[in-house]
């Protein structure tokens, strides 16, 4: 398998956990030429799935917001790659009003620089540009805390308004990321892009009560 | 007396061989979703050989990432690590070099003395057999082992064993 194949492969994976999820509502998402599945569920305010494959590139977006009142992290995997080489790998559990727990083992090889604005991760997080088999590991693990993850969503309660605010900021600084941009407005343009950000990608909350 | 390491470990071979999960597997009746359970379970293990400190594999030994290609392949399921796996690969983060060795004997001379039979009988490309030089990791497994290592490969085969009953249980619970 190469890259494109494994990252359709694995958004498949993702997709089926959300999916077979107790209760679960599948969002209803525009149509932006390429798959994105968003669900709600007891479990979890909103996951979404991102799976953009064209023959030589391909990008996979996975985001997992608690509900408001559920002080758990945010889950976010994120892969980009070509066919034999991929450009990133991003994997954290984010926190929004305690610091995360360890959560993974894995160390490693060439880790990428956290972004300007990146102080939305983790310490833990984990930023590399993985080699194939690099990225198998990866890969795995992340769905293993995925469904361990899964597992501990919606056990305690927090202060809504600061778990609001902390997945507010984590949406503000993610869409300050103009690598995402970018990609995005040559695909679909700028005014799309804009409104794919703000409603699919990293939609705030406005109104939590 | 036994005269050597594979006669020392016969037994459990054998009772490993004839757990209802191998024999599934040899009937090819092992469905992907339960053997992509095997597999991620076995990722644990595997994982906490090739991460061992004490140890540095050679040649296309490791077999971890394979494995994982093997079960992308298979199956988008939610995966059912064991307590079991996990409390094995606990304990082989405990071993040296020397006892180490023995359980590769165990999982690694197993994959490679009966791959090509056992890539026929699973799902998937089964790419967790290929070896490019299986005669010459045979040998070097078979080097670094001796009789005196029968109670550490015994100890190898039945967490083997038990991980395989109770993965068997469960999946049969689950279907």
């Amino acid at each position: 398998m190469n890259f494109i194949d494994a990252l359709e492969k694995l958004a498949d994976s993702y997709d089926y956990r959300f999916r077979n999820v107790k209760n679960v509502i599948e969002v209803p998402t525009k149509d932006y030429g390429w798959t994105n599945h968003r669900y709600t569920s007891p479990l979890f305010r909103l996951a979404h799935v991102e799976k953009f494959v064209q023959e030589k590139f391909a990008v996979v977006h996975v985001c997992v917001f608690p509900h408001v009142n559920d002080p758990s992290p945010i889950y976010g995997f994120d892969v980009i790659a070509g066919e034999q080489k991929a450009t990133g790998l991003f994997f954290d559990l984010s926190p929004t009003v305690k610091p995360t727990e360890p959560f993974t083992n894995l160390k490693v090889d060439r880790p990428r620089e956290r972004p300007e604005w990146g102080d939305i991760f983790s310490e833990h997080w984990i930023a590399c540009r993985p080699t194939i088999e690099e990225f198998y590991v990866i890969a795995h693990e992340a769905l293993l805390v995925l469904d361990n993850y899964m597992l501990t969503l919606h056990q305690t309660r927090a202060n809504i308004d600061l778990v609001v605010q902390g997945q507010n900021r984590y949406c503000q600084q993610q869409k300050r990321n103009t690598h995402t941009a970018a990609a995005l407005k040559r695909i679909i343009g700028d005014e799309l892009t804009q409104e794919f950000m703000d409603t699919v990608l990293f939609p705030e909350i406005t109104d939590s009560h | 007396m036994y005269n050597s390491l594979k006669e020392a470990t016969a037994a459990n071979h054998q009772k490993a061989e004839q757990t209802e999960l191998v024999k599934l597997i040899f009937k090819k009746e092992i469905k992907d979703l339960e053997y992509s359970q095997l597999l991620a379970n076995q990722i644990v293990y595997y994982s906490a050989i090739e991460r061992n400190q004490h140890f540095k594999f050679e040649n296309d030994l490791p077999r971890v990432t394979k494995i994982i290609q093997d079960l992308f392949e298979l199956s988008p399921a939610m995966l059912l690590i064991m307590p079991e796996s996990y409390q094995y690969a606990d304990y082989l983060e405990t071993l040296d070099e020397r006892k180490l060795w023995a359980h590769v004997y165990v999982h690694y001379l197993g994959d490679m003395a009966g791959g090509q039979m056992l890539k026929r009988c699973v799902p998937g490309s089964g790419t967790r057999f290929d070896f490019v030089d299986p005669a010459g990791l045979i040998s070097q497994i078979r080097m670094n082992v001796s009789i005196a290592d029968a109670t550490e490969a015994n100890c190898a085969f039945e967490w083997t064993i038990r991980i395989y009953n109770e993965l068997y249980r469960r999946i049969r619970e689950i279907s």
